[in-house]
């Protein structure tokens, strides 16, 4: 019985129950976010375990800020705004001695007609190792905007609001995302034609 | 070609459709006229939708995960 209503429940009143100590409704909470936080770890980190424990750690986060939040507002923006934000800041303590930063100045812009069709050469890697490569090549802040957006299908207000930026900005960082996701491509085919 | 250094920055959202009106009618009669940017749009369109796709392959997590989750919050306010 309780079940049921708790399922009938919109995210926002399932949280500002959920704050008052209702953990019937934090569980909710969590069979409705588990996969899509854990997807989202899993493509941050690149392991299945590592993912696992992020979504736990994610979890704990939100659950002790639930007090925090302002039911007037939507839940899944600030949810993720506690995960990016996690997301990012794991990676950055991981990478701090081995990770090469990318310039961010160099953005071509997509080549009209270039010697080797980008496109087609990201075709053909679609289901390899090297796109989810060139994914650990962009930097914490780039990769973890672009994992929410490709995962969520979500607008770039939405992103914005997540982010913590202006709606321009947010689609700017997943824009440098996917050119350098593109340039990656173009040098590894270059790499494989020598 | 300067407005070329226009678009092409504006194309993401314009795929979106989250330019203002304005824009987006400045955009969409550039484009019809412009073979560079059309191409930019194309190649733009095709990247998005393979990340997409490589990010959306399927994996969930171990069915206890729940369980490891709630288990932690536990400990966590038995503590503090
Ligand atoms: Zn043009």
């Amino acid at each position: 019985m309780m079940d049921i209503r708790v399922k009938n429940l919109k995210d926002e009143e399932l949280a500002a129950q959920a704050a008052q100590g209702t953990i019937a409704c934090f569980e909710e909470l969590l069979s409705r976010y588990r996969t899509p936080v854990f997807r989202y770890c899993y493509r941050m980190s690149g392991s299945k375990e590592d993912a696992e424990d992020w979504t736990q750690e994610c979890f704990v986060k939100i659950y002790n800020n639930l007090g925090k939040y302002n039911p007037e507002r939507r839940f899944s923006p600030w949810l993720y705004r506690i995960v990016h934000n996690y997301g990012v800041s794991v990676i950055r303590v991981k990478q701090s001695h081995s990770y090469q930063l990318v310039p961010d100045q160099d953005l071509a812009e997509y080549p009209a007609g270039s010697k080797t069709d980008a496109v087609d050469v990201l075709e053909k890697k679609l289901r390899s190792e090297a796109l989810a490569e060139a994914v650990d090549q962009l930097s914490p802040t780039l990769k973890s905007a672009l994992i929410i957006w490709a995962l969520e299908d979500i607008t770039f207000k939405e992103l914005g609001e997540i982010l913590n930026t202006p709606l321009p900005t947010a689609a700017a960082r997943v824009r440098r995302a996917l050119i350098q996701l593109r340039q990656q491509f173009m040098k590894t085919e270059d790499k494989d034609t020598i | 070609m300067i407005l070329c250094m226009f678009v092409q920055p504006k194309l993401l959202l314009y795929s979106s459709n989250e330019t203002s009106t304005s824009i987006k009618m400045l955009i969409s009669s550039h484009l019809r006229g412009c073979k560079r940017c059309q191409q930019a749009l194309e190649q733009l369109k095709k990247t998005t939708s393979a990340v997409k796709d490589f990010m959306s392959i399927d994996v969930s997590p171990d069915i206890d995960l729940d369980i490891r989750i709630l288990e932690s919050i536990r400990k966590n306010s038995e503590t503090t």
